[in-house]
Formats: structure tokens, C-alpha cells, sequence
């Protein structure tokens, strides 16, 4: 079994993080190396959803359909394998000082001759995919989610002033 | 549909030999294998192989499969491949890796191959265990009709020990087999195109003519006596040992469906779907091969 944990912190409220890491439709944007993450059930949210889901390991792409096996708004979202290869994924939201920190924990498992080395080299890739992963959910918020205001400049300071 | 004229045929598509089959009645049952093991058939021992396999293809062949979403979800696949790399080609195990992969080893799919492949002690069997079943026009037919997909290099020993000097060619030999059993069985045919085997040893001849002088055709329905130069052997005369492949790179691109059907009318005539499936193959190989800076290397 390999276990993989990751965490960032982000200047965004716990409710703008979870909207975003909730929505299937945006995973692609910002899940790194994931080659596919595809509702397989009417329910595309929320507890008992499943999806078709895999990431870019080496030579293949591996992965299975998995299904929701825990939501709390704003705070946690689980899910676990049901088919393919042998996983439990977690994301969970802390309200923090500065933000909001955010966790990534993924455990896989693989069975047969040499699957504790394909562990350890696969474990690396998929940690270097949930590192990008974080930072990317980070730029996405931070940075892309909303436009930064414009410094305002002497001038318009003036004229504010001057309109009051 | 519009097809390119050109006078000079890419090898591609060059005709078949006319002529009837080599296999005398009386051993076609033994040759085409009789069982068709559809039961060997092992979900979970194919599961605990496939980390071994994916050391072996992304280490030793650093190997690159792309266009598996083109691949339908559902419902039997003709895969029509090329292959390389002799009796050792890696092509159809990093296929197999990533098809049992990207569906899981709940999606059935077999593996048509010679009967020599089949009927060997050791690697026979484990093969069997991988869904690798001897080939044959009905045994493709039952496998399609039970759901499962199947995969078939038309090529054969012709393609796969064809000279260095053509490794960037689908080599089919004119084999219209495959789309007769796909027309038969009403599946779409999905290309499965690959490069790079053919850089994991030296092969100088296919052998053709000295395959019929000693009546090989006939006898074990083998076309070839490849000469090459290989690890271990040096000089490799026949292949029938294997050889250690040199660990080139491989690149695989799997190409949308192509419905037999729907291209060419309810009687479509052979020899333009023929052309139409190995020149789109010859394409895409051809634009990997561009892809090779180094033989064997990237």
C-alpha cells in the first residue's frame, strides 16, 4: 500500500476551495496527470457519484471507476475504487489562519511479482502529480478566480478625493 | 470515396498473392488450434502481472500509448495492429498492458497468435492466462460473439521479421482476413499502429525464399526463415528461440474506429478496404516513425 499526502495553504475562504475541487467538470484544469475524470452516474456530485478516473503513469494509463464515499460541504470529499486499480483518494478543507489549507491524500495498491517497486516508482509520479496539483488549485484561486484589483494610482486617488 | 492514385503502390498496399491456402484439410483443425482456451482466460492473474509489465515498458521500452480515449467504451473491437521485433515483440504485451490498464481486467480481450506461440510449454500456457488464443478465422469469431474483443497482427511472421531496412512500413502481405472477420461479426476495426520494435534487434531477411524451398509453408505455415543479429545468438538464423531485445523506445498510437460498414456500403469490396485501413495505419506509422530521432534510442 502506498500512501501519499500533500497540503498547501490558500488565501480563499474553505467555500471557494470546495467549489472548486467539487466540480467534475473543472478536475481536468487543475487534477495534474489526470487523463480522465468522467461521471458514471446520473449523480455528478455529492456522496454515492461515481467516475471513470485515470492518470498518466509511465508508459500506461491507469486508474479504474471509483465512487464518493464521503462529502461534507466545505469540508471533506472521499472516494474509493470499485473497479481497476485499488485506490482511496481524500480531500479535506481546514479553515486556517491566512486562508485555507488544504490536504490531498491518495493510497494505491498493487498485488503480483514486483508491485513494491512499481509502488515506489509510481508513488513518486503521482506525488509530483498531486504537488503540481496543489499549486495549480492555488493559481487557479488565487490568481485566475478572481481579477486582482487595480493599484490605485495617484491620480485616480485625486479625483476619488475630490469627488467626496 | 476518393482514393489517391499513385502508380508506385506503397508497400502497404500491395496485393495479395492469388492462390489457395498452404494448409493441407487434413491438419487445418491441428494448425488453427481446435481449443480455443477462451476459459484460460485469468482476470486476476492478469491483474498481478501488470506491474512486472509495466517495469518491463516504461524502464526497459519507455513505451508511449496514446489515443485510447478514441477506443469505444463499449461492445466487442476488432484492434488491428502492426507489429515488430520478431518472435520478441514488445508491441502486442505494452497493448495489452495499457488496454487491461485504461479498462481494468474486468473488459475481456484476447489475442490472436501463431500456433507455434500457443503451443509452446511454459510460454503457451502463461499466454493463454493472458487471453492469447491460436489464431484462427472461427475461434475470432466466437471470441467477438461472446463480447470480447479481439487483437490481430494481419501481418504475421511476414511483418514482424520483415528487414530493418522496411521498419517503418505496415507489411500485411495482402491478409484480407481480418476484415472479412469483421465484416462477419459486425465490429468496428480500431488500428493499433507502433513503431520502434523493430529497433530491438538487427533483422537482415525475412527468408522468404529459403522458408519455400524447405516447404515451411506447408509444414508449420511459416513464410519466414528470418536471419538477423541478436542478443544473445550473434547471428540469429529462424527466431525460434527468441532472442533479448535491445531496449528501444516504442511508441503506439491507437486510430478512431473504423466501421466497415459505414465506410464502404453492406458489400464492401475487399481490396478498397484494405487499401483504406493500411493506408490510414501507414500514415500514422510513418508520422511516429518522424518521431525517431535515434534508432532505438528516442
Amino acid at each position: 500500500m502506498k500512501r501519499l499526502h500533500r497540503s498547501l495553504l490558500i488565501d480563499r475562504e474553505p467555500r471557494a476551495v470546495f467549489a472548486l475541487i467539487s466540480d467534475p467538470e473543472r478536475a481536468s484544469d487543475f487534477f495534474v496527470g489526470l487523463t480522465r475524470w468522467e461521471p458514471r452516474s446520473r449523480r455528478r456530485r455529492g456522496l454515492g457519484a461515481r467516475f471513470k478516473v485515470l492518470m498518466r503513469v509511465g508508459s500506461i494509463e491507469a486508474g479504474g471507476l471509483v465512487r464518493v464515499t464521503g462529502w461534507r460541504p466545505d469540508e471533506v470529499i472521499e472516494w474509493e475504487s470499485e473497479a481497476g486499480i485499488t485506490q482511496r483518494g481524500r480531500w479535506s478543507i481546514r479553515p486556517a489562519t491566512g486562508g485555507t489549507e488544504l490536504h490531498l491524500e491518495i493510497e494505491f495498491e498493487l498485488e503480483g511479482p514486483g508491485s513494491r517497486l512499481v509502488e515506489a516508482i509510481a508513488g513518486r509520479m503521482v506525488g509530483r502529480n498531486m504537488t503540481a496539483t496543489m499549486l495549480a488549485v492555488r493559481r487557479l484561486l488565487e490568481f485566475e478566480g478572481r481579477p486582482a484589483r487595480p493599484r490605485a494610482s495617484a491620480k485616480s486617488k485625486a479625483k476619488a478625493k475630490a469627488a467626496r | 470515396m476518393e482514393r489517391a492514385v499513385d502508380s508506385e503502390r506503397p508497400a502497404a498496399s500491395r496485393p495479395a498473392r492469388e492462390g489457395t491456402s498452404p494448409i493441407p484439410p487434413e491438419r487445418k483443425g491441428l494448425v488453427s488450434g481446435a481449443a480455443a482456451h477462451f476459459e484460460a482466460r485469468d482476470p486476476a492473474y492478469i491483474r498481478r502481472q501488470l506491474p512486472l509489465m509495466w517495469l518491463l515498458t516504461s524502464l526497459y521500452f519507455r513505451a508511449e500509448v496514446r489515443g485510447l480515449e478514441r477506443i469505444p467504451e463499449e461492445g466487442p473491437l476488432l484492434f488491428v495492429g502492426n507489429h515488430s521485433g520478431g518472435n520478441m515483440s514488445p508491441d502486442s504485451m505494452v497493448f495489452m498492458l495499457a488496454f487491461n490498464t485504461y479498462f481494468g481486467v474486468e473488459r475481456p480481450i484476447y489475442a490472436l497468435a501463431h500456433s507455434l506461440v500457443t503451443s509452446w510449454p511454459v510460454v503457451g500456457s502463461l499466454g493463454k492466462r493472458w487471453g492469447i488464443i491460436t489464431a484462427g478465422p472461427k475461434i475470432a469469431e466466437a471470441a467477438l460473439a461472446s463480447g470480447a474483443s479481439v487483437l490481430v497482427y494481419p501481418g504475421g511472421d511476414v511483418e514482424t521479421h520483415r528487414p530493418w531496412t522496411a521498419r517503418h512500413e505496415i507489411r500485411f502481405d495482402g491478409r484480407k482476413g481480418f476484415l472479412r472477420l469483421a465484416l462477419a461479426s459486425r465490429v468496428p476495426i480500431v488500428p493499433v499502429v507502433s513503431s520502434g520494435g523493430q529497433d530491438t534487434f538487427l533483422p537482415i531477411t525475412d527468408g522468404r525464399r529459403i522458408a519455400r524451398a524447405l516447404g515451411l509453408d506447408r509444414i508449420a505455415r511459416l513464410k519466414v526463415v528470418p536471419i538477423s543479429l541478436a542478443l544473445p545468438w550473434g547471428l540469429n538464423v529462424g527466431d525460434l528461440l527468441g532472442h533479448i531485445p535491445l531496449p528501444a523506445k516504442i511508441r503506439q498510437e491507437i486510430l478512431a474506429p473504423i466501421d466497415l460498414h459505414e465506410a464502404f456500403g453492406t458489400r464492401p469490396d475487399l481490396d478498397q478496404a484494405y487499401d483504406y485501413v493500411t493506408s490510414r495505419m501507414q500514415e500514422a506509422l510513418t508520422a511516429l516513425a518522424a518521431e525517431r530521432v535515434l534508432a532505438g534510442t528516442v
